[in-house]
């Protein structure tokens, strides 16, 4: 049960966190890649689609990792070489919610569309993951591990491709959007070797393509409040951990919860099997909309809350996602935390907008 | 030539017979899920090889013999699992998880078990192993249902006095 509270505790966080704007980044950037991001989150029946990309490097993993999470070098991995730097990005990815401004150059038949990349989660000479918020979705996952004398580095790249884009593109273009960016990556990561200065390798890197399975849960709520009022009591760290109470404890985060690139830990009480859930909010936008990468143990997901004007009212519309694992089963504990996640979605939902505005409402 | 076809023929039998003896009866499944859980009603099958078809009618005639209705859901590629899942909501009780490659992977057994779970499904499913990973009810070839109590739990169902020999997965030690 108490686990089952820290899912409802990330829900909460959900609307609770962010209210301040990047000041690191340009205005101007922020406000166009905000804009960009109008996507609903994830169709009902979404699959992500995916590739994995493997390369052997004849450099230690310490090399590899120092490598691909300098930001100058991060960038050279993408079509146009991400659009070049910003002088507030960091030089160095160094933690979860360092963020960088991206834009996508036009690759082949499609548009190009500008994006922010998030780090989401990092572990030292070992792995690497970043969340792209655009119009479309995107995930990176980079392992690096030691193989022979030298390093094994995998790339594993997941798109969610809204429906709207999948309208403009038509379906089989969409399908072919994956293989076309997995085209360009693998020339990319080929010429490695040499952008390291290493002996370019003369093996091909391994390509393959896959789909992920996810599962989407949706729930709203209407709250007698305009938007700014909702969005700024829903962001008091204060009052989040009032509606949690002793079910699990926030760690991270100021005394109003998010930005973009805001990490946050959540903790089920010492007595309790410990269940351990990361956040980082990956877009926030006042008063308009949250979105957040969620670590459940080893599954990754998301959540989405978007604000809607109604009236002098709130619709508050939230979504949680999150990916099947694919090559083991769940964990029989978080399997039974999923089960109950659409009626823990719709309880937390009744709880916060009652806390919000405690006057009857629809 | 005829020699040959002769041989033909009895690898087809052996294969067969092979391929019948891996999967658990359909009868003895159905007959077993029922006497633990006759408030099921309704139940489908989602299934991707054609390998698996035999079984599938098999099945479809033991749950009309039980005036349960039935359907069967044949699926072309993995994309098409959350779709078909999906187009099943509120119109059945009990999903019956075969042996099909396809259906086979982690993926698509995780998300088929957890989806069933959401929808409070019953889940009848082959393996031992399966009940472990959130299925329901399995009946081994030993004649022994394995029960996996949690979810069990989960959907506040109970186990009625049976001759049948009942194993539990996940019951707390006391």
């Amino acid at each position: 049960m108490r686990r089952s509270l820290i899912l409802v505790a990330i829900m909460i966080l959900i609307a609770g966190a962010g209210c301040q704007r990047i000041t690191r980044v340009k205005k101007s950037i922020q406000e166009e890649i905000s804009a960009l991001d109008v996507s609903e989150g994830l169709n009902a029946d979404s699959t992500l689609k995916g590739f994995e990309l493997s390369t052997y490097l004849d450099a230690s993993p310490s090399e590899v990792f120092d490598y691909c999470t300098r930001t100058d070098n991060f960038r050279k991995f993408f079509p146009g070489n991400g659009g070049g730097s910003c002088e507030d990005d960091p030089e160095v990815l160094i933690q979860p919610g360092d963020n960088l401004a991206f834009v996508f150059g036009d690759v082949s038949e499609f548009p190009s569309f500008n994006a922010r990349m998030v780090v989401t989660r990092i572990r030292e000479n070992r792995s690497l993951e970043l969340f792209f918020v655009g119009p479309i979705w995107s995930r990176i996952e980079m392992y690096i591990a030691p193989e022979r004398s030298g390093t094994m580095l995998k790339f594993r790249n997941m798109y969610q491709i809204p429906e709207f884009v999948v309208d403009s593109l038509g379906v089989e273009r969409t399908e072919n959007f994956v293989e076309v960016i997995a085209n360009i990556w693998s020339r990319k990561i080929r010429r490695l070797p040499s952008r390291m200065g290493l002996k370019r390798s003369d093996s091909e890197p391994e390509l393959k393509l896959f789909d992920v399975l996810c599962n989407t849960h949706r729930a709203e709520a209407l709250v007698n409040l305009p938007p700014d009022q909702v969005w700024e009591q829903a962001t008091r760290k204060e009052f989040i951990s009032g509606i949690l109470g002793s079910s699990a404890r926030i760690e991270g985060g100021s005394d109003t919860i998010g930005d973009r690139g805001r990490a946050l830990d959540l903790t089920a009480p010492a007595d309790e099997p410990v269940m351990s859930a990361q956040a980082v909010v990956v877009n926030a936008i006042p008063d308009e909309r949250l979105h957040l990468t969620l670590f459940l143990g080893d599954i990754t997901g998301g959540a989405i809350a978007i604000f809607l004007p109604e009236n002098e009212s709130t619709r508050i519309k939230l979504m949680f996602y999150y990916e099947i694992p694919s090559d083991e089963p769940m964990p029989p504990d978080l399997f039974m935390v999923f089960a109950s996640a659409q009626q823990d979605l719709e309880k937390f939902l009744g709880n916060l907008a009652e806390c919000i505005d405690p006057e009857p409402h629809e | 030539m005829k020699h040959f076809a002769s041989i033909g023929f009895w690898i087809a039998i052996g294969i067969i017979f092979i391929a019948a003896s891996l999967e658990p009866d359909a009868e003895n499944v159905l007959a077993g899920f029922h006497a633990i859980f006759p408030s099921a009603k309704s139940l489908a099958i989602i299934y991707s090889d054609t390998g698996s078809e035999a079984y599938v009618l098999k099945a479809e005639t033991e749950a009309k013999k039980r005036n349960l209705a039935f359907k069967a859901v044949k699926i072309e590629s993995f994309k098409d699992i959350p779709p078909s899942t999906r187009s099943l909501f509120g119109k059945i009780d009990t999903l019956w998880l075969v042996d099909d490659p396809m259906i086979s992977q982690p993926d698509a057994l995780n998300y088929l078990l957890l989806n069933s779970v959401q929808q409070q499904w019953k889940t009848i499913v082959l393996k031992d192993d399966w009940v472990r990973r959130g299925g329901l009810f399995h009946l081994t070839r030993g004649g022994e249902v394995v029960i996996n109590k949690r979810i069990l739990q989960f959907l506040k169902l109970t186990v009625p006095e049976t001759k049948l020999k009942i194993r539990y997965y996940g019951e707390k030690e006391k």
